[in-house]
């Protein structure tokens, strides 16, 4: 069974490579907060127009806050999570680990004194994390070594 | 039509696959020639628009919110990656489920129809005129279906010989 052949252009490598750790992580927010309250909506079988009669809004507001692409404000964020009875903070709860790049890390070699200390943000740091298996929910973006 | 299916390997990740399209006779997929187009035109948009796709590919999935759908014809997938109001770029793409985009070409969105732009028009019939094609091909199974997890295109990818073309 053949499978597709891969391609890799040069210059879309490239310009992937001009993201920035935070321009991926601020992408990354935005269509993840997306998709939990799509996820929300789904289970409450909630539509685009019941979400948007219930925060007075146009069903074309509601799509747009579904794209990804949408710079929520936070009185916005506290009006969906209203009508859709969930706590802020159930939004940025990622089922995935944050970015390795943008970790932070302290390591220690005795419990006085940090060996290490530091945080991972483009080139700042040659140091490479090891990424968690996907689904690992109780990973923690802070690691001591104590 | 003759072209080949073809696995972005920088955008496609363990969420979705992403795919583009080799017309035969040609050197490089429909996506790579938006990209070549307009990267110089509209850096930023473009730019976005590919970190949009690879965190699709490695994290959230081609979710149904993220493309504007019935750009096409009733029931064969086409959509546009969605755009912000103020964007100028539209990407036409044929979507099937969470997992699986196969990207087509677009352009400059200055009207409010693609029928209204010549360009447009001209991506958006390609995209439409691949997807009737691999739609069918995927109805029939003969040569190109899915894998058993449904997530990968598999089969006769390129559905020509190269010697055709000599």
């Amino acid at each position: 069974m053949n499978k597709a052949r891969q391609v890799s252009d040069p210059l879309l490598e490239e310009i992937l490579g001009t993201i920035t750790p935070l321009e991926k992580e601020k992408t990354r927010v935005s269509m993840e907060i997306a998709a939990r309250i799509a996820e929300c909506m789904g289970e409450r079988e909630m539509s685009k127009s019941g979400l948007a009669t219930k925060v007075a809004k146009q069903p074309s507001e509601v799509t747009k806050w579904l794209s990804g692409t949408h710079n929520f404000t936070v009185a916005t964020l506290v009006e969906i999570c209203a009508a859709l009875d969930i706590k802020i903070e159930h939004l940025f709860q990622s089922k995935e680990p944050p970015l390795p790049e943008l970790l932070s890390f302290t390591i220690y070699a005795s419990r006085k004194r940090p060996m290490v200390s530091g945080g991972f943000g483009g080139n700042s740091s040659k140091i490479r994390s090891h990424r968690p298996p996907l689904r690992d929910h109780s990973y923690s973006p802070v690691i001591n070594f104590g | 039509m003759k072209y080949e299916i073809v696995e972005l390997a920088g955008l496609s990740g363990e969420e979705a696959r992403l795919y583009s399209v080799v017309p035969r006779g040609d050197k490089e997929d429909l996506f790579t020639k938006f990209v070549r187009k307009w990267h110089q035109v509209y850096p930023d948009e473009v730019k976005e628009i590919l970190g949009r796709l690879a965190l699709m590919g490695s994290r959230v999935g081609a979710r149904e919110s993220f493309f504007r759908h019935d750009e096409g014809k009733p029931g064969d997938g086409v959509c546009a990656l969605y755009d912000r109001p103020n964007a100028h770029l539209r990407l036409f793409c044929v979507r099937y489920g969470a997992v699986t985009v196969i990207l087509g070409n677009g352009g400059p969105k200055n009207v409010r129809a693609w029928q209204d732009d010549p360009t447009l028009k001209r991506e958006a019939e390609r995209m439409i005129a691949y997807a009737r094609d691999i739609n069918r091909r995927l109805r029939e199974g003969y040569d190109l279906f899915w894998s058993s997890d449904r997530t990968e295109l598999m089969g006769e990818l390129k559905n020509y010989d190269d010697e055709e073309d000599e």
